[in-house]
């Protein structure tokens, strides 16, 4: 090992929590490291210090402390609160989005295609006492096409 | 060639057509024309038409069989047919290959029209001067070269081309009133059989192609029936400005939707107004009470206008400006 231990290493091999494969080479660091080794040997006198303070027994009764638990989702949050708390959220929620809704998205009437009047217009063309300049009267035709096209 | 029989010519020509056009007037040549629907033929035709800044060219081998039968093929640029309109005289089928889609509806029934010919004929001559423009040759054939000239300003000018030996229209111009070509058809050659296959004008639609009724064949209900078919219209007046008449009207149902299409005519352009208490074509174009140019029809354009909560458009092979002084009629 090359480089310094950090803190965390150090304080685990005080506490002889390491692996035998993670104690080998910090081991033979702290043995050619002064600055190393004062850092150990101030983590010893910490846990000998801490091992010195009295012991107290807690009254008959008391509870342990809970276990930390992971911070909820939403949705176990949602699924576990009560009614009275999320009903009102929900409700406020939903009247967010239909405003916004109603005012970004504003609703137009459907309109009727133009393609199909002006295939009308064509088509009656096709009645006239004169033929359209068109003499193949392929304009109805056509406009047909594009009015299927765009259905 | 000597100098006498140059001069000689010109003039022998002229008395020679004169003759021949002396046993008929422009009118009489026109009308034989419009009157002779069962000539038979087969031949090709290139169509152009300018439609704002766009220009469309289709071409199409037209067969025109007895008893209004006819087939229609258009061309794709590759020669292959991309559409194809059958008629044997009842039923009209379109074809369009690449969507396996065919559309049938009624052929043209001219005899149901509110205008009889011959009233659409004296609108037609009072509205425009009829007159033998010239004389010349289009797919191999002999001419004669009708033109007919609006009697008021801003209306189009048309020009047919009429064949000596059958009496089949070969060519068309029309002409905005800049004197440039709004559309134009030729015959680019035409033959004249005694018969036809009668398998051209007979249609069955291809496997896997879905057959629908297009409903867009017109009704032609007088202003008495349209106001008693239950729509709601405004007033209509019985004609416009430069000679335009209310011929009929009908109901169509576009989109779940009822659409009153109301028709006016001089005898050659037909302007359409579509009324409805729903808007037309884009969703959030605004509808304003002053008449506006909206778009373009093949030749001509679309003014759109909202009154009183109804919805118009107006359309037809006019100038706009021309066209919103007809909307202004209607208001």
């Amino acid at each position: 090992m090359t480089h310094h231990p950090d803190s965390e290493v150090l304080s685990a091999f005080a506490d002889q929590e390491l692996s035998l494969e993670e104690r080998a080479p910090v081991a033979a660091h702290v043995a050619s490291c002064p600055p190393c080794q004062d850092s150990l040997a101030g983590f010893q006198r910490i846990k000998s210090l801490a091992g010195a303070l009295p012991r107290k027994t807690l009254p008959e009764g008391w509870s342990p402390l809970p276990q930390t638990r992971p911070i909820p989702s939403p949705w176990e949050w949602l699924k576990n609160a009560r009614p009275t708390v999320w009903a009102p959220a929900l409700g406020f929620a939903l009247l967010l989005a239909v405003t916004a809704g109603w005012l970004f998205f504003p609703k137009h009437p459907e309109t009727i295609p133009l393609e199909a009047l002006l295939a009308a217009h064509d088509r009656y063309l096709d009645e006239g006492l004169l033929p359209p300049a068109d003499l193949s009267s392929g304009s109805f035709s056509a406009k047909l096409a594009s009015y299927e096209e765009s259905e | 060639m000597n100098g006498g029989l140059k001069k000689i010519l010109p003039i022998v020509f002229l008395i020679a057509s004169a003759g021949q056009l002396g046993a008929q007037t422009p009118e009489e040549i026109l009308k034989n024309a419009l009157e002779s629907s069962g000539v038979i033929y087969r031949g090709r035709m290139i169509s152009v038409t300018h439609s704002g800044e766009k220009t469309r060219v289709s071409e199409a081998v037209l067969s025109s069989g007895p008893n209004q039968t006819f087939r229609k093929e258009f061309l794709a640029p590759n020669g292959t047919v991309e559409r194809l309109v059958v008629s044997d005289g009842e039923t009209e089928w379109i074809y369009i290959p690449a969507r396996r889609v065919v559309w049938q509806g009624n052929a043209k029934k001219t005899d149901s029209k509110a205008l009889t010919p011959e009233e659409e004929w004296a609108l037609l001559t009072k509205n425009y001067k009829v007159a033998l423009a010239g004389e010349g040759r289009a797919a191999g054939q002999e001419i004669w070269t009708i033109s007919l000239s609006p009697q008021g300003g801003g209306k189009t000018r048309r020009s047919l081309g009429i064949a000596k030996k059958a009496p089949v229209i070969l060519t068309t111009r029309e002409y905005n009133p800049d004197g440039t070509i709004a559309a134009q058809s030729d015959f680019t050659d035409i033959e004249f059989p005694s018969r036809l296959d009668p398998a051209l004008f007979e249609f069955k639609a291809p496997q896997n192609t879905q057959v629908k009724d297009h409903g867009l064949e017109p009704e032609f209900l007088s202003w008495k029936e349209m106001k008693e078919s239950g729509l709601k219209l405004g007033t209509i007046p019985a004609s416009l400005p430069q000679g335009f008449v209310f011929e009929s009207g009908d109901v169509l149902t576009v989109a779940n939707k009822d659409v009153a299409h109301l028709r006016f005519t001089d005898g050659l352009i037909v302007l359409s107004l579509f009324e409805s208490q729903d808007p037309f074509g884009r969703a959030r174009a605004p509808w304003n009470d002053e008449p506006e140019k909206d778009g373009n029809t093949r030749t001509g354009h679309t003014i759109r206008w909202k009154s009183h909560n109804s919805y118009y458009i107006l359309m037809g092979e006019l100038p706009a400006p021309v066209l919103q002084t007809m909307a202004h009629s209607l208001k």
